[in-house]
């Protein structure tokens, strides 16, 4: 039976209301929720009325790290315990156990912000995509300690997002432009590096994030500038695979008034930008290069249930 | 002097960008050229001139870098020149600037329907076709290609600030030739889905690069990273032979409301951005001109064949540094 929260929560998902940290801790809030309230008689019934709310849940999901771990998390639990014939409610007491361990987004901030501060010099530029409030604190604190002159933002359409980032680095006294998706390669040849966010760091090192994420990536790389990816290890994937079946935009998105019937409006909100092109990953336990993420994740147990059903695709509905 | 009705009528309609493109500008300013050359009460070769040459200077102060109309003076000043130098009487200068401006007109027409046959040929038969922005030379391309019965769709990204990718999409619909639409930071997607991809032009350099709506640039490294072709099409009208003298394109700056709209931030977030991007040449397959797919390298070659006049050579490098 799916309850009233999950569906909430999924519609939230739908809407891309919840950023991906947030997004996890609701997640997991929700489901142990269910698992707290549920009045399976066994262990083994309690995992699977859990997998059923997780498969409903997977339909609204973007492709965020957060959630995906989360559920992960509940799911590793639950099998042991379906697997060791545990009774229900030392199951129920096992997940309650899982609490939320990761450190807090501004001492995370503050960690990798040390990391890229030893890797530049004072007074660098920066060019950033879309929104990430990793980010933002980052930078932050990177202008604290008066190491970026100035930041480079595209607006990152649609949505955009980009506005947000421009706003707020303002508001803080760094110097900051804004310019069309269009101009990327305009700012990029005036920064020193490119600095980014993650929705998903998979095991290969590749990085799903916001559309425009990937072509800023290439160009990057054709300038000679590096790119960092800045985010904590709570987005790095442990799954081998994940189908995304990212959704196409409409043109409700795109706010297109046109009247022609039958246009396709193509393109989705997300893009991967495949690991050749990340210069470095820093996080607030170190800095990786894509091929070094695959460690960072390796003794991390994977519910095989959940990747196979991310083998199969998750899909936004 | 007041300037001629004529020119002050091209030049409000310049200023206040009524005119559809840079050739239609083209166009309208021969017309006005034409008019004065017919309506000057000049008694000798050196008022003739002074006339055209008032007409040609105020047209210049007002005229943004597209090299059409500056090359519309040239050929109509060039032809003065010309008859001066031999020595030809009024009424004979004045039956050469209207046989010039006959000249243009069919060139155009011409050199068009070339371009697209040139063009069309690009394009195979179940083809997915990038287009960058909007353009007439490249409609005329795509539409040549659907009427000699190639089947083909046509991925093009909005291009902001202007949105002229969705003028794109109506033409395209028009035409019955499927169409797909997207965000300008899904080109590289759509660029990787292309067989070959297309631009207009605003201006070619003498190096070969090319100068268009921002956005063209974003394309055209998406291309070289997917192995995609990336062809400009454009009449040689388009040459800017003002590169001959290394000078730079001018180009308008993105301003805030195109960015933000009517949204206020009072923190200072300043828009930054061209309105126009430069393509280096070695991005670039071919330019599609009326002479042939033409390589970056060769346009050069076809700058130093145009019939440039002294004065306006004179004056362009006051005018490319806005000081005219």
């Amino acid at each position: 039976m799916i309850v009233n929260d999950l569906v909430l929560l999924a519609e939230q998902f739908a809407k891309l209301e919840l950023h991906a940290a947030r997004g996890g801790r609701e997640v997991q809030r929700v489901l142990l929720e269910i698992a707290s309230a549920s009045t399976a008689k066994t262990s083994f019934a309690l995992q699977e009325e859990i997998r059923e709310s997780v498969a409903y849940l997977l339909g609204f999901l973007p492709p965020y790290a957060p959630p995906l771990n989360r559920i992960n998390q509940i799911l590793v639990c639950l099998e042991g315990s379906a697997r060791d014939s545990l009774d229900v409610q030392t199951a129920k007491n096992q997940l309650a156990e899982i609490a939320d361990h990761a450190a807090g987004p501004l001492l995370n901030a503050r960690l990798i912000a040390t990391l890229l501060s030893q890797a530049y010099p004072e007074k660098s530029v920066v060019y950033t995509h879309t929104m990430s409030e990793t980010i933002l604190n980052v930078l932050q604190e990177l202008h604290r300690w008066c190491k970026i002159s100035h930041v480079f933002v595209t607006e990152s359409r649609p949505n955009n997002d980009g506005w947000e980032t421009a706003r707020r680095l303002a508001s803080i006294g760094i110097e900051v432009s804004l310019t069309i998706d269009a101009a990327m390669p305009f700012v990029i040849e005036k920064a020193h590096f490119m600095l980014s966010g993650a929705e998903i760091i998979q095991k290969n090192g590749a990085v799903v994030g916001k559309i425009g994420a990937f072509p800023a990536a290439v160009f990057c790389c054709m300038a000679g500038k590096p790119v960092w990816i800045a985010a904590d290890t709570g987005k790095i994937s442990p799954f081998d695979q994940i189908n995304y079946n990212f959704t196409p935009f409409n043109m409700e998105d795109l706010g297109i008034g046109s009247t022609i019937p039958f246009l396709t409006v193509t393109g989705s909100y997300f893009d991967i930008t495949p690991p050749e092109y990340i210069h470095a990953i820093a996080t607030e336990t170190g800095t990786f290069t894509p091929n070094d993420i695959n460690k960072v994740v390796s003794n991390q147990p994977v519910s095989t249930w959940l990747q196979e059903r991310l083998r199969s695709g998750i899909n936004r509905a | 002097m007041p300037n001629h009705p004529a020119i002050d009528t091209v030049i409000n309609r310049i200023v206040t960008d009524v005119i559809g493109g840079a050739v239609d500008t083209a166009k309208e300013v021969m017309a006005a050229m034409a008019q004065v050359a017919a309506d000057s009460q000049a008694s000798n070769l050196d008022g003739l001139f002074q006339d055209m040459d008032q007409a040609a200077v105020a047209i210049m102060k007002i005229c943004p870098s597209f090299a059409p109309p500056i090359n519309v003076l040239h050929s109509m000043l060039g032809t003065l020149e010309r008859d001066i130098q031999a020595s030809a009487s009024v009424a004979e200068a004045k039956q050469h600037l209207a046989a010039t401006q006959v000249d243009f007109l069919k060139f155009i027409e011409t050199a068009l329907s070339k371009i697209a046959s040139i063009g069309a040929e690009l394009i195979k038969d179940g083809d997915t076709v990038f287009m960058f922005s909007m353009s007439s030379s490249v409609w005329k391309v795509l539409r040549k290609a659907k009427e000699n019965g190639k089947n083909f769709t046509v991925l093009v990204t909005e291009a902001r600030p202007g949105n002229e990718g969705l003028w794109t999409v109506d033409e395209m619909h028009k035409s019955h030739i499927p169409v797909e639409v997207s965000i300008d930071a899904c080109t590289a997607e759509l660029v990787a889905r292309s067989n070959i991809a297309f631009a207009g032009v605003d201006s070619v350099a003498a190096d070969g690069s090319v100068f268009n709506k921002t956005g063209s640039y974003l394309a055209a490294l998406a291309a070289r990273e997917y192995g995609v072709p990336y062809y400009f099409i454009s009449d040689t009208l388009k040459f800017d032979t003002s590169t001959l003298l290394g000078l730079p394109f001018r180009s308008e700056l993105v301003h805030y409301h195109e960015v933000l709209g009517d949204k206020q931030y009072s923190d200072g977030v300043k828009v930054v951005g061209s309105l126009f991007d430069i393509t280096p040449p070695h991005l670039i397959t071919a330019i599609v001109t009326e002479l042939g797919p033409i390589p970056p390298s060769a346009c050069v070659s076809v700058m130093w064949n145009m019939k440039l006049s002294k004065r306006i050579s004179e004056l362009i490098p006051v005018w490319a540094y806005g000081k005219l």
